[in-house]
């Protein structure tokens, strides 16, 4: 009887020591996720579903919630192409470009995508593609390419206009009233449209770099953005263009327009924010941050930013004045969706 | 075995001990000569660190380390920081200044590899800019540079064009690097490399340029190394310290100089014939053996004090010297090899782990543990034959006759009671130290370098530094063995693979960043194209790829030649044990799912790699170490005691203190590594010791006189507890003066040996003869002891 007293003991202790150095439990890590943080993004549009950021590897997210959380869209199958820009018309139908003339297309805000084009060899990037007011398509990209699309962006056939180069083309954006037009790229390229993309014309060159994109405020005033803190602006419909006064030598890729179309934002290099208050005269920097390259621009409803770049998302909350002027309601999705 | 066997293992002991008297002068003429001999060899003894002896060479992930380790640059690299503590930034000629000697006095180190120094003023750090006509390059700092304001201004521009903020030059502008790649052998001379020589030029570096205005931050593998080797210097200083204590504790424990000098000097001598032995097999000291001369001194000292004490017993009854020698030899033959043996055990199984270093600490211990049984058993009863007791030492035996008080009253664990009550509070303390142990971490815990204390001067370094760049010292390397392609770095799926691994990695909680060729590629993709990121692509066609084809240099250190190997870097957060084992297990997740064809990705290098190649080797190790240690014990007991009831009583308590010293690992932070795995074994080595020794004594008392098992602990505590206590006390101080060691890990195995010391000695007080009662040893050895007296 005492002895199994003792064996009881003995084996309480061996079962202590099994347990004890039994394989240890490790303390549990947040699941891989998608890097939005760190991941190079190429654009950041928002839609019908909200936020949409896409780029590196043909990764397209949405984000219900102002960018808190993210998922991954659904796409028939990846390409592993980055996607260099989002767009999304007024009727609901959303358009992602990409590098090797890869076209995909949504109607539910970006949760879902159907391949409409790719090109598996020699496929250059497309750059970024607009609704016309008369439903058709226009996508433009390297080397003066032009596509356009009859059915809404489902298939997509070469498109000519007229007094083109090869140099590449970077933008396309429309008015409000989605009368005027410009068609901007590589060498100081920039075309125009006054009825609605039916016919363009050549803008003689005013300068010899890159335009990234272009935009036009509530006054009229169309500016041009580019390379190395060259910035134009146009009060005549895109005609005639002069200089705009930059703080920073940096390049710029996107831009915002305020609710009352008079504060333009532009985004670029250095994690840099130009802010212009005087019709695009003069742009001062108000955000200087990290060294990624900024590619898109969105207004949260809580007055702060957020910015896609070559280096992920970042977050922004304009100083108080500023902050005030940028303050409104949130998502202006304009015409073009151009970000 | 029969008891009639052992009866003759007696007889054996018997004649041996006889011998060894007869023979005691040349046998004590050839230990002296041997003593002289090792002594004059042990002046050879040198420290032998090395970055390999710290590799677990046989895994896998080293396997590819070791084949590319060498070929990428930067496992090897030590980083100065010149650091600006004046007003504004480094923008200014005395900073500069500084900068460019700091950069030139890091050339001329021996080692350095010159043509890969970077820093602002080498012409391999460049600037691009892009313009409407295109590129536009130069070096960062132009060579008619003087410090004037306009050139300083630019120099400011070019550095802020050349991509080097957070690399070479600080975030906060406030700080610049030198980076140094250091070369293990040196190519004209083919010498290896002097880390203490490199971490004492770099010393000098610091103390030469560091003042009131300009601070110096310096890292890498080689000052880490110096400085290890410099906190070896005080291990002298803790030997010289444990030596001294335990000098006074023999002292006033035998009160007669001649048997505190003679314990001492035999404790010694194992040590003086191993580091004899050393220089003789091609051995030296490392940062990790330099513990086993004090784990053999403090072995050595609690042996020699069974021994005097089991000597001076019989001398203090009124035996010669000589036959109280002989019977001292023969009481102390079986237990006193059995425990030895034991220890050897415990060292032996440490060499599971498969880490050279940890190796080596186990054939330097087991040699000590082989020569211990030499000095310790053989010499020192020669010697004790010699001696005569002096008065103040026979005066003690005043008491005789008279039963020890507090062995008598702790014997009382030997009854039902009181024995339930230590079972009890025992039971109590392990539930508790179980549920702390599962909270044990395998490797690192904490953030700097693991070797060194988080306040050393290199961990705030290392602090400083990355806080000052966007770069640390904990890279994970993946190589990618590619096949089938004459530059593999233009083939779309190759380049395809690595871009998603970067893009899966980033995700990774724990990686800090990823740096790729498919990352760099896509870099100089969207150079070209005016750096407009929405170009930043690796696409389908070669054409395309080869406008990045310049990210591909081998020079870089990415890739070989050809993109033969491919070298994927991800940063970590740290490298604590946790983190290490999840960045590793998404890798290899990342490894399942990618079939691309010619390619194969392995795991793995970079002191990440190594770390968690190490972690995997030592917790591996750990269960097998433990099984090995525990069954070997167990066998020697069923071989020494024949009786499953004694190997219980020694065994149990042995596995709590065991479990114990997990949960005092987990409560203090120390991660299970190499440094502390092999302490758990050598402590139930060490620990073993006191149950056997005690237990024999009780067994025998019980066997041969017939006491119940009360008087009979009493005995065994009379006899052997007060120096089983005397010497778990002297052992725990000994290796205690780690506690001080500017070594962490030193310091980590100083407070776990002490307490696996001091700890084991309690459980065989309190618990082995409580495990007695009920485990009915008491009837058994009546039954044992009635056999005896019939055979």
């Amino acid at each position: 009887m005492r002895t199994r007293v003792g064996v009881a003991v003995t084996a309480i202790v061996a079962a202590a020591g099994l347990y004890a150095f039994s394989p240890r439990s490790m303390p549990q890590f947040e699941q891989t996720r998608i890097p939005v943080d760190t991941m190079q993004l190429n654009s950041l549009a928002r839609s019908s579903a909200g936020l949409v950021a896409a780029g590196e590897l043909g990764q397209i997210l949405v984000s219900r919630d102002d960018g808190m959380s993210w998922q991954a869209a659904h796409l028939p199958q990846s390409r592993q192409a980055p996607i260099t820009r989002t767009v999304f018309a007024a009727n609901g139908t959303g358009l992602a470009l990409g590098h090797e003339g890869w076209i995909l297309r949504s109607t539910d805000g970006g949760l879902s995508w159907e391949e409409s084009a790719f090109e598996k060899s020699n496929g250059e990037p497309l750059m970024s593609a607009a609704r016309l007011p008369s439903g058709e398509w226009l996508a433009v990209g390297a080397f003066g390419r032009v596509l356009h699309s009859l059915d809404d962006g489902r298939s997509w056939q070469p498109h000519v206009i007229p007094g083109l180069s090869d140099w590449h083309l970077n933008s396309i954006n429309g008015s409000a009233d989605g009368r005027q037009w410009l068609i901007t790229g590589e060498a100081g390229s920039v075309l125009r449209s006054d009825d609605g993309g039916a016919s363009w014309a050549v803008v003689p060159p005013f300068y010899k770099g890159s335009i990234y994109g272009a935009v036009q405020l509530a006054s009229g005033t169309w500016v041009a953005y580019g390379m190395r803190g060259k910035v134009h602006y146009s009060d005549d419909g895109g005609r005639s263009w002069q200089a705009s006064s930059v703080q920073a030598p940096i390049s710029t890729y996107a831009h915002s327009l305020g609710d009352d179309g008079r504060l333009l934002l532009l985004a670029g290099q250095g994690g840099i924010l130009l802010a212009s208050h005087d019709q695009g005269r003069s742009f001062q920097v108000i955000r200087k941050e990290g060294r990624a390259s900024l590619t898109g621009i969105n207004r949260l409803g809580d007055g702060s930013l957020l910015l896609s770049s070559d280096g992920g998302l970042q977050r922004y909350k304009p100083a108080t004045h500023s902050a005030a002027a940028t303050q409104g309601r949130a998502g202006v999705p304009t015409p073009t969706g151009a970000s | 075995m029969t008891h009639h066997a052992m009866t003759r293992t007696d007889a054996l002991v018997a004649f041996l001990a006889r011998m060894l008297i007869a023979w005691r002068r040349p046998l004590g003429a050839l230990f002296l000569l041997l003593t002289l001999g090792f002594g004059y060899s042990a002046l050879n003894t040198r420290l032998d660190p090395g970055f390999n002896k710290l590799i677990p060479m046989s895994h896998p992930y080293m396997q590819a380390f070791l084949q590319y380790g060498n070929i990428f640059s930067g496992a090897n690299r030590v980083m100065v920081s010149v650091r600006w503590k004046g007003e504004g930034d480094i923008y200014n000629p005395v900073f500069m200044k500084a900068l460019q000697k700091v950069s030139d006095e890091v050339f001329f180190i021996p080692g350095v590899n010159r043509g890969e120094l970077r820093s602002l003023f080498t012409p391999n750090v460049r600037f691009i800019e892009v313009t409407e006509e295109g590129f536009n390059g130069d070096v960062v700092i132009p060579a008619q540079f003087n410090a004037d304001p306009e050139s300083l201004a630019q120099v400011r521009a070019n550095v802020a064009k050349s991509g080097q903020i957070g690399r070479l030059v600080g975030n906060d502008l406030k700080s610049a690097l030198v980076q140094a790649d250091l070369l293990e052998t040196d190519p004209q001379t083919g010498e290896k490399l002097d880390y203490a020589s490199v971490a004492g030029k770099l010393e000098a570096i610091r103390a030469a340029h560091a003042n009131e205005q300009v601070d110096i931050h310096i890292v890498g593998f080689a000052k880490v190394m110096g400085d290890v080797m410099e906190g070896l210097t005080t291990v002298l200083l803790f030997f010289v310290v444990a030596f001294g204590v335990t000098t006074v504790l023999l002292w006033l424990y035998s009160r007669s100089i001649k048997l505190t000098l003679l314990a001492i000097t035999v404790a010694l001598l194992p040590v003086v014939w191993l580091l004899g032995i050393l220089p003789l097999i091609g051995y030296g000291i490392d940062p990790m053996s330099v513990l086993v001369p004090f784990l053999i001194f403090s072995i050595g000292v609690s042996h020699a004090v069974q021994m005097t004490n089991a000597w001076k017993q019989d001398v203090l009854d009124g035996q010669t010297a000589l036959d109280a020698a002989e019977g001292a030899f023969r009481k102390l033959a079986i237990p006193g090899t059995m425990a030895l043996l034991a220890n050897a055990l415990g060292f032996l199984v440490i060499m599971l782990i498969d880490i050279p270093i940890v190796r080596e600490l186990g054939i330097t211990a087991c040699l000590g543990v082989a020569m211990m049984i030499m000095t310790n058993k053989m010499f020192m009863p020669i010697i004790l034959s010699h001696l005569h007791l002096e008065r103040a030492a026979l005066g003690r035996s005043a008491d005789n006759g008279r039963r020890h008080a507090l062995w008598w009253r702790l014997s009382a664990l030997s009854r039902p009671l009181p024995a339930m009550l230590s079972i009890a509070v025992t039971l109590a303390l392990l539930a508790a130290a179980t549920w702390q142990s599962r909270q044990l971490q395998t490797g690192d815990v904490g953030s700097g370098v693991p070797e060194l204390r988080a306040e050393s001067r290199y961990n705030q370094d290392n602090r400083q530094i990355i806080h000052d760049y966007s770069i640390g010292m904990d890279v994970l390397s993946v190589y990618v063995d590619t096949e089938g392609h004459a530059e593999a770095c233009l083939s779309w799926e190759v380049m395809n693979a690595v871009e998603r691994f970067d893009l899966h990695m980033r995700g990774v909680v724990g990686v800090q960043s990823v740096s790729t060729v498919a990352g760099l590629a896509k870099l100089y993709v969207a150079g070209n194209n005016e750096a407009n990121p929405r170009w930043a692509a690796l696409q389908r066609s070669e054409a395309a790829l080869r406008t990045g084809g310049r990210a591909a240099n081998p020079s870089l250190g990415l890739n070989t030649q050809g993109c033969k190997t491919i070298n994927l870097q991800v940063y970590l957060k740290d490298h604590q044990g946790p983190t290490l084992a999840h960045v590793v297990k998404e890798v290899q997740r990342f490894i399942d799912a990618d079939h691309t064809p010619g390619t194969r990705f392995r795991l793995g290098g970079g002191n990440a790699g190594v770390a968690a190649a190490t972690n995997e080797a030592v917790e591996h190790a750990e269960i097998q170490m433990l099984a090995s240690i525990f069954g070997a014990i167990t066998l020697l007991c069923w071989l020494t005691f024949q009786s499953w009831r004694a190997v219980l009583c020694v065994i149990v308590p042995l596995v709590i203190v065991t479990i114990m010293c997990n949960a005092l690992m987990a409560l203090l932070g120390i991660g299970l590594k190499v440094a502390t795995l092999p302490v758990i074994a050598l402590g139930v080595g060490v620990g073993v010791d006191y149950g056997i020794y005690i237990y024999e004594r009780l067994q025998h008392e019980m066997a041969h006189n017939g006491l119940p098992l009360r008087e009979a602990f009493y005995e065994a505590m009379r006899q052997r507890g007060t120096a089983a206590v005397f010497t778990a006390v002297t052992m725990s101080i000994g290796v205690g003066t780690w506690v001080f060691s500017t070594l962490k890990f030193q310091a980590d195995m100083g407070i776990l040996l002490a307490f696996m010391f001091l700890v084991n000695v309690l459980g065989a007080i309190f618990l082995l003869p409580a495990l007695a009662v009920w485990l009915g040893v008491g009837s058994e050895e009546k039954a044992r002891g009635r056999a005896l007296a019939h055979s």
